[in-house]
């Protein structure tokens, strides 16, 4: 399967303070520490991470909505820097984004029309106002809205319909790749179903590849071909979905399968199945593998040295020091 | 989990507002004031300049409803006119300080940083000043006239007009739609003009308001220390700074304007209340 | 056992410019001592309706109970005063909330505002209040409970701050537990010790509760019974092991098609068609029948009953008549 967006060794570090007088940060927040994944053509990396894990800062990096601090990013091969100064607005083009919070995600001045039809009129692909209307028509009913909601405000819709209209919105462009953040956190299981479906329909019928970041495991399991787990700004593990559900390497992809309360019966002992201790904050992260001070089988060498994220089988990649 | 109105939110924020008897009140005297000031002409009953020394100090009659001052000049017509030259005032230095105080707030609150720092901490220093001290050192450097008066209250008024855009900048800025923008390649003055600023009006709108009642007090108070409209045009501030000397004997010549002047800066601060609370109904509850 | 709470046809209307919202129309249902019961249901469904109403918390106006009874070991709560109320709450029905952060007071110390919760029922010495907050710090895990007491709130995670809402919760030893999507604002690893924290508490405790979520798999590990809300009605109730094993509502049923699971692979989501009934003008008979796909004439006109169509089995559907 050919790559379509890479990242290799990606940093992402904010400074802390830092005013018009005291020019120096008084630290860094590390949100993205060397990030090494791919995105293949036509399928889903499911990024996976609670907060602080970086999983969103990943995702505004690769669309080159910010600027990484080190490493690299590649899109079909090109290094995304070129392309961004190259042709910033063709690169935009070519990737979009849908976010978490359809109530935010929407300009609430806009209408329909004028959120979808934005980004086709500012890249100069429609000839006159009739042409948009039939474009942004056509997108609202592939997506499953109707004609005539074209001249509303977003306030008229439900959060399952505002998250359509984002969706329309990035689909706009005609995008070659898209990232998912969090889609569908904020809608009810029932509308959430739909979403999800809408999108994997989408996908086979304009190839598109995504990138579905989310803290649902249920979920990127349902969406994505291959996962990647994050845990304060590293990938831990990576690897094609079913070989990470079914054969999770890491000590912490394993806990947090585990600590999922799931429908069985007879109920599982949720007591059995804790992660202890307080996820740390990624201003002051542990020394060595970021995950020691939870890890049960955690040794010393944990405690001093961040593993190497490895190639353990085909396609399954794990950074621990006991695998 | 209340239904929202279908319509759009400026049709919700008027339903909440006409409910609010005060800040209702509050639009009716801005109304009357206002058509005062456009209609002058047609509605004073006497001309405001003309002097007719035989009426001095004339007590309110049928003729002159409001009576006349020391010169004998109709109070009525001359509140009316003066309403005139108070609206211009008012609307000019506020159009001055919205422009310049939009600017640097969004300028500020969108980049942040340096740039930021910079424009808070200028801002920081024209606050320092009291208002009015301020804007008497302007009048007095550029002297005595309405094209100074507005300029110097223009200048007195920025500040608070910059913060309050810089806050609700930032606020809006943090909301994915923001984001979006940039990523279907907005550009930067783009997304603040269409994302950004139209979300900030709600603040802009009652700090304007709110800013036209304290722009009439400071008007008629440098009127009033002979800085402001010189006589005899007829500014309120002017009035009653000439009509103190006759408090005693004539209280009506100071009355009048005095009462014009607090009816109309309860007017706008009454209906910048209102606003207020219906713009940002959370806010109430 | 005996029933704890008895909730009999509770309805409770708000009165908005936009017309009367029927959050609850006709609520029934009891919790055992000792018993967890989990209220599931989405966005609106009136699961939190339901608390606030039990706590006596609704706002007023534009809320009101329009009918039913809420009974509490034996007492009309609906008929108390609001003195009378304040003293049930916090000591014999305590709640924790979604938010930790917002139910905290930023500006004291978090072992202060469990103190003074201590205090202002038992009137406790403030000293021993505060000794009496470590103790319980320490019950809901908190590290280090004699430094963590003089924490305050931004201090926390947002984990710790649950805990401390718990161990307010816990301070008087309630009766009843009414805990409204305690973990929904958490992360998952989080979430897993917070809920099987309740477990123990509760178990220890012998206390009920209430347990309020969206997520299925929270009700499945945690509850002994379940109940289903829809549109301000429970559509189905029963023992966890029934509703899970064999849902009897079409409601229920498609919920539990449509979430995606860690544990399995589905090829598609099932989807209930259509959207959640406006509340404002809710469906006649039975709230369901627009999206249902066993729609019958009779769901269109009449409000199908909650019955047991099983022991221990309760649903509100039509085709369970005969």
């Amino acid at each position: 399967m050919p790559t379509l967006v890479s990242a290799e060794k990606v940093l992402k570090h904010f400074p802390i303070g830092g005013g018009i007088l005291t020019s120096k940060p008084t630290g860094w927040v590390r949100a993205v520490d060397g990030v090494s994944l791919s995105v293949e053509k036509g399928r889903t990396l499911g990024l996976v991470g609670e907060s602080g894990s970086g999983k969103s800062t990943t995702g505004l990096l690769l669309l080159g909505l910010l600027k990484p601090s080190g490493g690299r990013i590649f899109f079909e091969g090109e290094p995304l820097e070129e392309l961004l100064r190259r042709d910033p607005r063709r690169f935009r083009r070519r990737a979009q984004i849908v976010f978490q919070n359809p109530f935010a995600s929407l300009n609430p001045r806009m209408t329909v029309k004028d959120i979808v039809g934005r980004g086709m009129k500012l890249h100069g692909l429609v000839e006159s106002d009739r042409e948009l209307d039939e474009r942004v028509a056509a997108l609202l009913s592939e997506v499953g809205l109707k004609e005539e909601h074209l001249n509303r405000y977003p306030h008229e819709f439900s959060g399952g319909q505002r998250q359509r209209i984002a969706i329309a919105r990035a689909l706009a462009l005609n995008p070659e790749f898209i990232v998912l953040d969090e889609p569908t956190s904020a809608l009810d299981v029932s509308v959430q179903a739909q979403i999800l479906n809408l999108l994997k329909g989408l996908q086979r019928l304009r190839e598109l590849s995504y990138l579905f970041i989310s803290h649902n495991l249920a979920v990127v399991r349902h969406m994505s071909h291959e996962v990647a787990v994050m845990y304060l700004g590293k990938v831990m593990e990576s690897a094609p979905k079913d070989s990470l559900f079914s054969d999770p390497l890491h000590p912490y992809t394993q806990a947090l399968l585990k600590s999922i309360p799931k429908i069985s019966f007879p109920p599982e002992d949720i007591e059995k199945k804790v992660i202890e201790g307080d996820i740390p904050s990624p201003v002051n992260p542990p020394s060595g593998c970021p995950f020691n001070p939870r890890c049960r089988r955690a040794v010393d060498i944990c405690r001093a040295e961040m593993p190497d994220f490895r190639e353990v089988m085909p396609g399954h990649w794990v950074a621990c020091h006991l695998v | 989990m209340t239904k929202e109105s279908t319509k759009r939110p400026a049709h919700a924020a008027w339903r909440r507002l006409k409910k609010n008897k005060i800040a209702i009140a509050g639009l009716f005297i801005v109304i009357l004031y206002v058509a005062c000031a456009i209609f002058a002409p047609y509605i004073s009953p006497h001309d405001p300049t003309k002097q007719s020394l035989a009426d001095s100090f004339l007590m309110p009659n049928a003729e002159h409803l409001l009576g006349c001052d020391e010169f004998g000049r109709d109070i009525l017509s001359r509140i009316i006119w003066g309403a005139r030259i108070s609206l211009l005032i008012q609307v000019s230095s506020v159009i001055v300080a919205l422009l310049v105080g939009i600017s640097l707030g969004a300028l500020g609150g969108y980049y942040g940083g340096k740039l930021d720092e910079l424009i808070m901490r200028f801002m920081d220093i024209l606050l320092a000043f009291p208002g009015m001290l301020l804007a008497l050192a302007i009048v007095a450097m550029l002297g005595p006239s309405v094209r100074n008066l507005i300029v110097a209250i223009g200048i007195y008024s920025v500040p608070q007009f910059a913060r309050i855009t810089r806050g609700a900048v930032l606020a809006i800025s943090a909301n994915e739609y923001v984001l979006g923008a940039k990523a279907i390649g907005e550009s930067d003055l783009s997304v603040i003009v269409r994302y950004v600023l139209p979300n900030a009006l709600s603040p802009i709108i009652v700090q304007t308001t709110l800013r036209m009642a304290t722009v009439l007090l400071t008007a008629s108070g440098l009127g009033f220390l002979g800085l402001g409209v010189q006589p005899p045009n007829p500014e309120w501030g002017t009035m009653l700074s000439s009509a103190r000397m006759y408090l005693r004997s004539a209280p009506h010549v100071a009355i009048f304007p005095g009462l014009a002047i607090m009816i109309t800066v309860l007017g706008f601060n009454f209906l910048g209340d209102g606003l207020q609370d219906a713009l940002n109904p959370r806010l109430k509850e | 056992m005996g029933s704890l709470l008895e909730v009999k046809d509770l309805a409770t209307y708000f009165y908005t410019d936009e017309g009367i919202i029927k959050a609850l129309d006709g609520v029934s249902f009891s919790i055992d001592e000792g018993e967890i019961l989990g209220l599931v249901g989405e966005t609106g469904c009136g699961k939190s309706v339901t608390a606030t109403s039990i706590m006596g918390l609704i706002p007023s106006p534009p809320g009101r109970i329009v009918r039913g009874s809420i009974l509490f070991n034996g007492r009309e709560l609906l008929s108390l005063s609001e003195r009378q109320m304040r003293s049930i709450r916090g000591r014999e029905i305590a709640m924790i909330f979604q938010d930790p952060a917002s139910s905290l007071n930023p500006v004291f110390r978090v072992g202060f505002q469990v103190a003074e919760a201590i205090w202002a029922h038992l009137k406790t010495p403030i000293r021993e209040a505060l000794l009496k907050a470590a103790e319980l710090f320490g019950r809901v895990n908190i590290p280090d409970p004699l430094v963590a007491i003089s924490r305050y709130p931004h201090q926390l995670s947002g984990g710790m701050k649950q805990r401390v809402m718990i161990a307010m919760a816990l301070s008087l030893n309630p009766k009843l537990l009414i805990a409204d999507e305690p973990t929904t604002a958490l992360d998952v690893s989080i979430q897993a010790q917070i809920l099987s924290l309740i477990k123990r508490l509760q178990r220890d405790y012998g206390s009920s509760v209430l347990l309020i979520s969206h997520d299925l798999g929270v009700i499945s590990t945690m509850a002994h019974r379940v109940a289903v809300m829809y549109s301000g009605l429970i559509v189905e109730e029963g023992r966890a092991e029934d509703l899970f094993q064999k849902p009897l509502h079409p409601y229920t049923q498609g919920l539990l098609a449509a979430i995606p699971r860690v544990d399995e692979d589905k090829s598609e989501l099932a989807v209930i068609e259509g959207t959640i009934p406006d509340l404002t003008n809710p469906p006649a008979g039975c709230r369901f029948h627009p999206r249902c796909p066993w729609v019958m004439k009779i769901c269109e006109a009449e409000r199908p009953p909650l019955k047991a169509v099983e022991p221990k089995h309760k649903v509100a559907c039509h085709a369970y008549a005969g």
